[in-house]
């Protein structure tokens, strides 16, 4: 019934994921909703988050393209942007949301925050105090993370 | 043409000869005029008697020119020491009075002399310093002011004779006006009142006429001449700003004043006493005294230019008469005509002669017309003696001594009057044999001029045969050179018809080479068409050859493929059998699989078919809203065009006035209409 009633800028996008997707970044809609999308992002390389699988979600709501998506990480993640709910502090996901960005632009700016944290304007702010004060140490402690949630499961 | 530029040169050089003519006449005039001084000594010289005779009739006008001389140097002397007192230095005085003191003016000579050198000196006291007075001596301006004051009076009193004017103005003491008044007691030779002035201007104009034609009119002619010169000289001086041209003119005049002076004091000696003829006087007296009334009523300047203007006629006369003999001497193609220049120019030389006789028998006559009027003068004079004596009867004593001089020197004119007479004979007669010769000349110059007439007359028929000769000499050279063109022509002609004959020989040859070149390809081309037909046969032949070993393969190999299809039958009958057996378990498990996955696809794949069939947009102008339709607005002032009309709307209405691409406000909104629209 909801699949029927989709927009056509939907519908396009969707096509558009699942026959070009984006390198590093996985999206598929679920048979229940097209507006839901599972994802998987692959860490950056170069980074502590590299050779880790993080799982989101991705949800367009009803007024879609004139509101931003929704998106959450399901993975626990140690990043000072990310809080332990998964929710994500991105500049683009709240105010400067523009119809001109896509899901497919999204995606690839979460991947790009986990490439270049930026403690200065936190979600976690535990996290963020480490990250400023022993940056080594944060490091070390999301690489770790990384071992333990985003490995192989 | 070349004889109109002979002729042309003819002309230019004919205009040279008349300007050394002229140039020979003048010289020739000027030096003959003291020649005749001399000639006229010797002839008249005679025996001791008339030396005696002379000395005694030079007494009575030498007297007076020395009595006057020296009364004239006393008022000279007498000026100077005047001006002295005046306050100038004897130097300046001296040059004022040799400038500027002239004996003109209506008071006595004293006076006068005194009033122009001081108008002298007040006006030009810087020109005496500078420039040169006219006259060298006080004696030259002496003599030159007597014989000025002398021709004042005859102007005035034609009639006088120069003693006459010497007496009046010795009575007179120098006073021209007072002299002027003073009766001369000779009643019978006293001419006519003078008429009023036009009638004087029209008699003028006559004798002017008349004067280039008789005998004695030419002498008189050369009177009025020597009166118009004086009456010149007279007025000059009277005018204070002299320039150097008028000085020099003075200064002739002077030289001429004294060798006239000089010539009639040599001529008074011979004179002879006796009383002359009162007819021939009177006649004499009448015409100067009516040339000399013409010459008053005219202006000097006038007369002046008048008589040079006569002169430049006759002169211009004659040298057309040379020019015309100058002509004549440029064609003396001839011995006649050889001969006849020597006769022009014999008979110029005898004209020349003619005239300088005539000259001397005018002069002689003029010469013994005034010791004529000179001596009755005199008579006149001691008759007025003679009646003082008687009237004085108390000196009774020095009145006798005196008479028997006076009786003597009577009889001493008488006696020269005779003289004079004889000589006016005598040059009658010289005038009448050169008449006779000029007859002879005339005679000759006649003959002279037929031969000339006759010349030119065989000039002209010459001339014309030359005309004819050179129109036949044009015509002749006409024909030449039509001649020539022809030969000319024809002389082309010639080499172009050599050159055909040269091109046509080269076109035989040629021919020639290539009917050569032909017959050698003929050859060629016939062997090797023999050698093609040859190969032909020998390539047929094989053909056939070929054709048989084909044809035989042919059937072998269709047998063999025979076999191999019996043989390929019974396989594939063999294989048949075990291949259903086998290959259906297999077959039914692995294509299950691949078919659901397959249909997925394709029904995802038809769904978006069924979504998207017939609406497709071009990408770039895709709504980004909507996906639908075209971009049909444009927001300013970004201009970026993103949004299709309705979506544009709805955007505007919720506040996000901000353009989606670059963030921008946005301010305007423009509709655009495209394709779709």
């Amino acid at each position: 019934m909801a699949n029927s009633n989709l927009p056509r800028r939907i519908i396009k996008e969707t096509q558009r994921l699942l026959s070009e997707p984006a390198p590093g970044i996985s999206a598929s809609p679920s048979e229940e909703n097209m507006r839901y999308f599972n994802v998987m992002i692959l860490g950056p390389t170069q980074s502590p988050y590299e050779g880790g699988v993080f799982k989101l979600e991705l949800f367009l709501p009803e007024e879609y393209p004139m509101a931003a998506p929704k998106v959450r990480f399901l993975t626990k993640i140690y990043h000072p942007n990310i809080d332990k709910l998964g929710r994500i502090c991105l500049d683009i996901l709240k105010d400067k949301w523009s119809p001109a960005l896509q899901i497919r632009t999204v995606l690839l700016s979460i991947q790009a925050l986990l490439s270049a944290p930026n403690p200065d304007d936190p979600l976690s702010e535990n996290i963020a105090k480490h990250w400023k004060s022993n940056e080594a140490e944060a490091v070390e402690t999301a690489k770790e993370w990384t071992r333990l949630y985003a490995s192989g499961v | 043409m070349k004889n109109k530029n002979s002729r042309a040169n003819r002309k230019a050089r004919s205009v040279k000869p008349p300007d050394s003519c002229l140039s020979s006449s003048n010289s020739n005039k000027k030096w003959m005029v003291p020649y005749k001084f001399y000639d006229v000594k010797g002839p008249n010289s005679e025996s001791n008697p008339n030396v005696d005779s002379s000395s005694w009739v030079l007494c009575t006008e030498v007297q007076l020119e020395t009595i006057l001389l020296k009364n004239i140097e006393i008022i000279y002397n007498d000026t100077v020491p005047k001006l002295v007192a005046l306050g100038y230095s004897e130097e300046i005085a001296v040059k004022a009075i040799l400038y500027n003191g002239h004996c003109y003016g209506a008071n006595d000579l004293a006076t006068n002399v005194l009033h122009n050198s001081l108008a002298c000196l007040t006006t030009g006291t810087l020109d005496l310093s500078e420039s040169s007075p006219a006259f060298p001596d006080m004696k030259k301006l002496q003599e030159y002011s007597l014989m000025n004051l002398v021709s004042l009076l005859k102007e005035v009193r034609p009639d006088l004779s120069r003693g006459d004017a010497m007496w009046c103005l010795l009575m007179s003491n120098f006073h021209v006006l007072k002299a002027g008044a003073i009766p001369v007691p000779v009643g019978n030779t006293c001419p006519p009142p003078p008429p009023p002035l036009p009638e004087l201007e029209n008699t003028g104009w006559r004798f002017a006429k008349e004067g280039g034609l008789g005998f004695p009119l030419n002498g008189l002619f050369s009177d009025t001449d020597m009166t118009i010169r004086l009456q010149r000289d007279i007025e000059f001086p009277k005018r204070f700003d002299l320039t150097p041209a008028m000085k020099s003119l003075l200064k002739r005049n002077v030289a001429m004043f004294a060798d006239g002076f000089r010539a009639n004091s040599k001529q008074v000696q011979p004179q002879a006493s006796e009383f002359p003829r009162t007819g021939s006087v009177s006649k004499l007296g009448s015409s100067s005294a009516s040339g000399t009334a013409a010459v008053l009523g005219e202006q000097p300047g006038d007369s002046h230019n008048q008589n040079d203007q006569e002169d430049l006629n006759s002169v211009m006369s004659k040298f057309l008469d040379l020019n015309i003999d100058d002509n004549v001497e440029f064609v003396p193609e001839d011995d006649k005509e050889e001969v006849i220049v020597t006769l022009v120019n014999q008979i110029k030389d005898l004209e020349k002669q003619v005239k300088e006789r005539k000259d001397w028998a005018h002069e002689k006559a003029i010469q013994a017309a005034k010791k004529l009027s000179s001596d009755l003068i005199e008579l006149k004079k001691f008759k007025m003696e003679r009646e003082e004596n008687k009237k004085l009867p108390k000196e009774t004593g020095a009145a006798e001594e005196l008479d028997n001089p006076t009786m003597m020197r009577l009889s001493e004119m008488e006696n020269a009057l005779r003289k004079t007479s004889g000589q006016m004979d005598q040059a009658t007669a010289a005038v009448r044999k050169l008449e006779a010769e000029k007859a002879e000349i005339k005679a000759e110059l006649e003959a002279s001029k037929l031969s000339a007439s006759e010349s030119v007359t065989s000039c002209l028929q010459v001339a014309k045969r030359e005309k004819k000769c050179l129109k036949k000499l044009l015509t002749w050279e006409k024909q030449k050179v039509k001649i020539h063109q022809d030969i000319s022509d024809e002389k082309q002609k010639i080499l172009e018809i050599q050159e055909e004959l040269a091109q046509i020989k080269q076109c035989a040859k040629e021919t020639e080479v290539t009917r050569k070149e032909e017959l050698k390809a003929k050859e060629e081309a016939l062997a090797l068409i023999e050698e093609e037909r040859r190969s032909k046969e020998a390539a047929e032949a094989n053909h056939k050859r070929n054709l048989k070993a084909l044809r035989l393969k042919i059937e072998i190999d269709f047998q063999r493929r025979k076999d191999d299809l019996l043989r390929l039958e019974q396989e594939i009958s063999r294989l048949k059998a075990p291949a259903r057996s086998t290959t259906l378990p297999t077959s039914e498990s692995e294509d299950a699989e691949p078919q659901r996955e397959t249909l997925a696809k394709l029904l995802l794949e038809l769904d978006n078919v069924k979504d998207f069939s017939g609406k497709e947009i071009n990408g770039d102008r895709e709504c980004i809203i909507c996906g639908k339709d075209e971009v049909s607005v444009i927001f300013l002032p970004c201009a970026h065009q993103v949004m299709c009309a309705r979506c544009g709307k709805e955007y505007g209405k919720k506040g996000k006035a901000v353009c989606p691409c670059c963030r921008v406000p946005i301010e305007e909104r423009i509709p655009i209409f495209g394709a779709c629209s």
